[in-house]
């Protein structure tokens, strides 16, 4: 469906219509409902959406880690690089390899990320000595090393604190010390600074940034706050409702959406809109996850929404040069601007 | 560090009145139960006159309160008195005794450990696989079946069809005590276990899904360490919390347990005193017992707090 080529011969990641059902009650619980995406290698890739869109299982499950063990997860998820066809159907002993050695995983919440009866220094030396890794003086020089570089003060007695002595930043520091371990190519960062005070959490984003730079790792960062990936992201897909609806370059995605619900988001960021405009918001909520059809799911929240709308089966198309979009409305061209009428009613 | 070291002396000073309240119970009521010591040392031979001599030898003519502030008095300076039915002092026959109810409990513990720690983390493990389904039908049995009828059961077939174990008595020798015990300590140790089992398998799977355990995952080692370093630590701690709870009922186990065997425990010597009105043993069993239980109890308690680092260093969090 996507047509644009990466730059470099080998992708890091290649996703093709991973479907993740989750059983319940009332139905499977479709977290992700046929994703595809590519992954450079070094790229940066915003995942964005509310709550409950997904984005999180989506992107845990192109790790290979299942939501729940009653789970269903189908589709492919290629490391081609490392001769990965498929991460779902890879035997236990493959897996544990690529874990340990090629992805890497920064975890919401710094406060649960880490096992509360185990020294710090012991779980960072974990991750080092694991997949035949250095241990004993060079592997304690090792996590030294590793706690200077995410910047944890005073490392050589902290690793010897437990968990509930740091603070969150110093967690997730912590935390992203493991992730970067073994040089991973890719680090899937699910929204890491979202439980962080605010002075906290651009130090966080600007460490890890600096460390996938640094390293050439390619990073997936997961977020609710589009604000914060367009500042960092090369590109952003935007997830609704178990699907991407919109994955574009950030400059493109931010100057030209293409789809409503991203212009719907971009219009409530505090900065996108002039100080004497009122913010907009999106009314409705996202729909439960159960029993949808093909047809667009933001139907019903949108204000580009037309009749045909309801019996036309969504599909990521190009809408322009690596760029795609769901809306049946949106074309190469442009994205039309809601009616009149619309406009009056709110006047 | 200087809080939680507060707390547990705080907790030990709570014994106190704890073990006060349990010797003022006892005492009351074994003299509101009918029977009287004075016939049951008499017999045959029973006069009123000889028993109105034996019961002013005992103090049993005096104000039940003076008989009390005698016994507490005893019981300080570890002195409980005369056995009426063994005449012997009291502190010898519970050090005669304590060796055996301790080895038991201790095998018990033992047994216990090595049935629902490996049971419960599979149970985990595999949910809804056949050894989660059977601890649960287990639990239940385990559970309803009084702990005389699992004993008579296992002296049935490991005892008298199977011959593999000894049906009763306590041996010579440390080795034949443990041969001895081992019915017995099994006896109380399965439907115990299965109240383990399942608390393991529900702290296990509450671990199994912590984020840490992921974190731990994607640094590539092997599942069986992820389950003994990361995982058994953290889901042993509520387990330790309900054994603690379950304690005072493997307690009243070993009293049932040590008559089924005769075994020449506290149980068994408890049991056979309060049938002889024998209080001064009656009184100081079950301050020992008491004692025990408590002791047991605090023990969880810094057993937890050694697992888990957070209750051991204070109250930061």
């Amino acid at each position: 469906m996507t047509s644009h080529e990466p730059a470099t011969d080998t992708l890091l990641l290649d996703v093709h219509d991973l479907r993740v059902a989750i059983p319940s009650d009332s139905g499977d619980v479709m977290a992700a409902d046929g994703v595809s995406l590519q992954l450079r290698h070094g790229e940066v890739l915003g995942v964005v959406g509310e709550t409950g869109s997904g984005k999180s299982v989506t992107c845990r499950a192109l790790l290979g880690l299942r939501p729940t063990p009653q789970s269903t997860v189908s589709g492919t998820v290629a490391y081609p690089a490392h001769d990965v066809d498929d991460v779902l159907s890879l035997p236990p002993r493959r897996l544990r390899e690529l874990w340990g050695r090629r992805v890497a995983m920064i975890p919401q919440n710094p406060m649960t990320s880490l096992n509360p009866v185990r020294r710090i220094g012991e779980q960072v030396a974990e991750a080092v000595s694991a997949s035949g890794g250095p241990t004993g003086a060079a592997g304690a020089a090792r996590v030294l090393e590793l706690l200077h570089q995410v910047g944890l003060p005073a490392p050589e007695t902290r690793l010897r604190d437990y968990p509930h002595q740091f603070s969150g930043g110093m967690l997730q520091r912590t935390v992203i010390a493991i992730a970067i371990a073994q040089k991973p190519d890719l680090i899937v960062a699910d929204e890491p600074t979202t439980a962080l005070d605010v002075l906290i959490q651009d130090q966080i984003l600007a460490l890890l940034l600096s460390l996938q730079r640094d390293l050439g790792t390619g990073l997936i960062l997961v977020s609710h706050d589009l604000s914060v990936v367009s500042q960092v992201c090369d590109r952003v897909a935007v997830m609704y409702a178990g699907q991407i609806v919109e994955l574009a370059e950030t400059a493109t995605l931010l100057e030209s959406p293409r789809h409503p619900y991203t212009r719907a988001l971009l219009g409530a960021l505090p900065g996108a809109v002039p100080r004497d405009q009122e913010l907009r918001v999106i009314p409705g909520s996202p729909p439960q996850l159960v029993g949808l059809g093909p047809t667009c799911r933001f139907a019903p929240r949108c204000e580009l929404h037309e009749q045909a709308c309801d019996t036309w089966p969504t599909s990521l198309r190009d809408v322009g040069p690596a760029h795609t979009s769901r809306c049946r409305r949106a074309t190469a061209a442009s994205l039309p601007s809601p009616t009149p009428r619309h406009q009056e009613t709110q006047s | 560090m200087g809080s939680s070291v507060n707390l547990r002396w705080s907790r030990v000073a709570n014994l106190v009145p704890v073990l006060f309240g349990i010797t003022l119970v006892s005492f009351l009521l074994l003299r509101l139960v009918p029977g009287d010591p004075a016939q049951q040392i008499l017999g045959n031979r029973y006069t009123p006159e000889a028993a109105a001599g034996i019961r002013r030898s005992l103090g049993l003519d005096q104000p039940l309160l003076q008989q009390y502030w005698l016994f507490i008095k005893g019981a300080m300076t570890g002195s409980f008195g005369e056995s009426y039915q063994y005449h012997r002092p009291v502190g010898e026959l519970l050090l005669d005794r304590t060796g055996a109810s301790l080895m038991l409990v201790g095998l018990t513990a033992i047994f216990c450990a090595a049935l629902s720690i490996p049971l419960g983390i599979w149970a985990a493990v595999r949910r809804g696989g056949l050894v989660d389904q059977a601890t649960r039908v287990l639990f239940t049995l385990g559970f309803a079946l009084p702990a005389f009828l699992v004993g008579i059961v296992l002296i049935l077939v490991f005892g008298l069809k199977l011959g593999w174990a000894p049906i009763g008595g306590y041996g010579n020798g440390v080795l034949s005590h443990v041969g001895h015990l081992v019915l017995p300590a099994l006896t109380l140790a399965i439907p115990f276990s299965t109240v383990l089992v399942r608390s393991l398998r529900s702290s296990t799977i509450t671990v199994l899904e912590a984020d840490f355990v992921t974190v731990a995952r994607l640094k590539g080692i092997p599942e069986s360490r992820i389950l003994v370093r990361h995982v058994l630590r953290n889901a042993i701690g509520p387990v330790a919390v309900v054994f603690g709870i379950n304690l005072a009922f493997l307690v009243g186990g070993t009293v049932v347990v040590e008559n089924v065997f005769s075994i020449p425990g506290l149980g068994s010597l408890l049991v056979g005193a309060v049938s002889t009105r024998d209080y001064p043993v009656v009184q100081a069993v079950a301050l020992v017992l008491a004692v025990f239980v408590v002791l047991v109890n605090l023990l969880t308690d810094v057993v937890h707090g050694l697992l888990d680092p957070r209750l051991s260093v204070g109250v930061q969090r």
